[in-house]
C-alpha cells in the first residue's frame, strides 16, 4: 500500500480559495510534489516517492493535453478525460479505502499536485472555480474520480471489466451510481447495476438512458433497506438487477403510453 | 430519500436468535470484541468469530416460510468512514428445529475507518416462487437482525514506521535492524512527514518484533531497544540544536519540535532545555545512563 502526503485541511482552504481565480498556466508553474506543512499516515504501507508522483501528474497530463488542456474543452473531451484519468488514478494510486477516505489526500491532489488540471477541468472560459473541485468531498476532482473506479471494478472475473464500463457511462449515469454510499459502497453492487443498466439500454432503445438509471436506483434504495446484497452470490445480485430493471422497463413504457 | 421502514413481508420475533459474543482474534486466544478499538495498521487484519443460536422452527413459523425455504445466518459489516459494506461470513441453516451456527471471517483493517457495524441476520438464501401471502420471496430478504457497533479511536498515537529492504537502499547497512530517518535541523516540520523508523524487511526477528499485536518476550525486549535508541536519537539530537533550546518548546502543534519538547517534559520534569544540554554534551555518559533508566530499557 502506497501512503500519499496529506495536506492539513485549513492549508487546503487557503491554497483553494487563491487557485479558484488562478490561470492555467500560473499553478502549471507552482505546482509540486511537496509541500512543507504535509504529513503522512504513520505505519501501513510506505509512502509516495517524489518519482511516483512526477509520473502520476505527467500522466495525467498527457491525458489532459489529448482532451484539449490547457485550452478550452467541449463536454465530450472532459468526460474522455474522466474516465482515462480515473483508471490512471486507480492504477498508479493503490492505497487501502482508508486511507482514500482521508481528505488530506486528495487535498494535496488537487492543491499541490495537480491544480492545473483540477482549473482546466472546472474552469471554463474566465469563470472561477467551485472550491468543492480543490477541497476534499465526494465532488473534488481526483477524489470522485478514484471512488468511482474503486467501487465499479468488477470483484467477480464475469462482470464487465472497469474501463469499459467507464467508457460507456456518461457522466450523469456515474453521478448516479455512486452518489448514494449505502449503495456505491456494496461489493460488486454498483458494477453489477451498471452492467445492468448497459443492456437494458441497449434493448430498450426508445426509453432514455436518463429515466432508465434513475428510476433503477430508487428501487435499489428500496431493496436496500430490507435485502443484504452484500450477502448474496453475485449470481443472485445479478437476478436483482435484472428484475429490476425489467420493472423499470415495464414502468415507463406504461408511462410513455399515457 | 428515506428507508423504507416496514418491510413487504412478514418478520421473525428478535428472541429467534440467541447470538453469542463476537470474539477478536489477534493472537492464539480470542477476546470479547471491545466497543472502542484502538488504533490499527492498514496491515492489521480483524479475525471475528461468533456463535449463534437460530430458533429455526420458531423463526419459520413467524415468517409463514416453509419447511423447504433455505435459509442463511449471515454476518456482513459496514463502516461510516470508507461507505464500505461487504459480507464477514455466511452458513447456510440445517433442517433441525433448532441450529447452532458458528459465524466468522475477517476485516481488513485498511477498509474501514469511522465507526464499524457489523450485522448478523437471518435472510432468503434463494429466490422463492409462490409461498404464503405475506412470506419473503426475494433472495436475501432480512427476516431478523442483530448489530454491533464499534468505534474506531484514532487518538492512538502511532510512531511512523515503514518496512524496507535494506539490501535495495544505499543507505543502510543492509545487515541492520532499523533506522531513524529524521531531520534534526529543521525541527518546525510535521513529525509525521519528518520523522520514520525504517525497518529492515530482510530482519524477520525485527519485523516480527513490531509487527506482533501481542509480543512474546524475545519481541518486547527487541522492542524495547528500538524505543530506548529512537528516543535518544530524538533527545539527544534536539539538545545539540541550539535554536530547540533557545525556542524551548515554542513550536507549533505536531511539530517535531514541539514532540520532541513534549517528550523531554515527560522524561526530565522541572528541569531546564540548557541544563540537560549541557549535561549531554559534558557528560555524555552519564546522561546516556540517566536517559536508559528514564526510558526503562527492558522492563517493560
Amino acid at each position: 500500500m502506497i501512503l500519499f502526503p496529506l495536506l492539513p485541511h485549513h492549508l487546503a482552504l487557503q491554497i483553494a480559495e487563491a487557485a479558484r481565480f488562478s490561470s492555467i498556466e500560473s499553478l502549471a508553474k507552482g505546482s509540486a510534489t511537496e509541500h512543507p506543512a504535509c504529513e503522512y499516515t504513520p505505519t501501513g504501507g510506505s509512502r509516495a516517492v517524489k518519482a511516483a508522483l512526477t509520473g502520476l501528474r505527467s500522466d495525467l497530463l498527457q491525458l489532459a493535453a489529448t482532451t484539449g488542456y490547457p485550452g478550452t474543452s467541449n463536454q465530450q473531451q472532459v468526460a474522455a478525460f474522466d474516465t482515462e484519468a480515473a483508471i490512471v488514478l486507480a492504477q498508479q494510486m493503490a492505497m487501502a479505502p482508508a486511507e482514500a477516505a482521508k481528505g488530506g489526500v486528495w487535498e494535496f491532489m488537487s492543491c499541490i499536485l495537480l491544480p492545473d488540471i483540477v482549473r482546466w477541468r472546472f474552469g471554463g472560459m474566465g469563470h472561477e472555480t467551485s472550491i468543492e473541485r480543490f477541497v476534499s468531498g465526494r465532488r473534488n476532482t481526483y477524489q470522485r474520480l478514484w471512488w468511482r473506479a474503486y467501487h465499479l471494478s468488477s470483484r467477480t472475473s464475469r462482470g464487465r471489466q472497469l474501463s469499459e464500463l467507464l467508457r460507456l457511462l456518461g457522466e450523469d449515469e456515474l453521478v448516479q451510481l455512486m452518489e448514494r454510499p449505502s449503495l456505491a459502497g456494496i461489493e460488486g453492487l454498483p458494477s453489477a447495476i451498471a452492467s445492468g443498466f448497459l443492456t437494458a439500454s441497449a434493448q430498450h432503445p426508445n426509453l432514455t438512458r436518463r429515466q432508465l438509471i434513475r428510476e433503477a436506483q430508487k428501487r435499489f434504495l428500496r431493496l436496500s433497506s430490507f435485502l443484504s446484497f452484500e450477502s448474496l452470490t453475485s449470481e443472485d445480485v445479478s437476478g436483482h438487477v435484472e428484475s429490476v430493471f425489467a420493472q423499470v422497463v415495464i414502468s415507463l413504457h406504461g408511462t410513455q403510453s399515457v | 430519500m428515506k428507508p423504507a421502514i416496514a418491510v413487504p413481508y412478514k418478520r421473525a420475533a428478535s428472541h429467534r436468535l440467541t447470538v453469542g459474543p463476537w470474539e477478536l482474534w489477534l493472537a492464539e486466544s480470542p477476546s470479547p470484541l471491545p466497543s472502542i478499538l484502538p488504533g490499527l495498521d492498514y496491515g492489521s487484519i480483524l479475525r471475528l468469530r461468533r456463535e449463534v443460536i437460530v430458533d429455526a422452527a420458531g423463526l419459520r413459523s413467524d415468517c409463514s416460510l416453509a419447511d423447504d425455504v433455505p435459509l442463511l445466518v449471515a454476518a456482513c459489516w459496514s463502516s461510516t468512514g470508507t461507505s464500505l459494506r461487504r459480507s464477514l461470513g455466511k452458513a447456510e441453516l440445517s433442517d433441525d428445529d433448532t441450529c447452532l451456527v458458528e459465524l466468522g471471517g475477517d476485516i481488513s483493517a485498511g477498509d474501514i475507518a469511522g465507526t464499524l457495524k457489523i450485522e448478523t441476520c437471518i435472510l432468503v438464501a434463494r429466490p422463492q416462487d409462490g409461498g404464503a401471502p405475506l412470506a419473503a420471496r426475494r433472495a436475501g430478504s432480512i427476516l431478523l437482525q442483530e448489530r454491533k457497533t464499534v468505534e474506531l479511536d484514532t487518538s492512538t498515537s502511532f510512531f511512523p514506521v515503514e518496512v524496507v529492504d535494506f539490501k535495495a537502499s544505499i543507505w543502510a547497512n543492509s545487515e541492520a535492524g532499523w533506522m531513524l530517518s529524521w531531520n534534526t535541523y529543521n525541527l518546525e516540520q510535521p513529525f509525521l512527514r519528518s520523522v520514520r523508523l525504517f525497518i529492515n524487511a530482510a530482519h524477520l526477528r525485527i519485523v516480527h518484533a513490531v509487527s506482533g499485536e501481542a509480543p512474546t518476550e524475545e519481541a518486547s525486549a527487541i522492542r524495547s531497544a528500538i524505543y530506548f535508541d529512537v528516543g535518544r536519537a530524538l533527545v539527544l539530537g534536539a539538545l545539540a540544536n541550539e535554536e530547540f533550546i533557545e525556542r524551548d518548546g515554542d513550536y507549533v502543534e505536531g511539530s517535531c519540535g514541539k514532540v520532541i519538547h513534549t517528550l523531554i517534559q515527560m522524561l526530565f520534569p522541572g528541569d531546564t532545555l540548557h541544563g540537560l544540554a549541557a549535561t549531554a554534551s559534558q557528560r555524555r555518559d552519564y546522561f546516556s545512563t540517566d536517559l536508559q533508566g528514564r526510558l526503562r530499557v527492558f522492563w517493560s
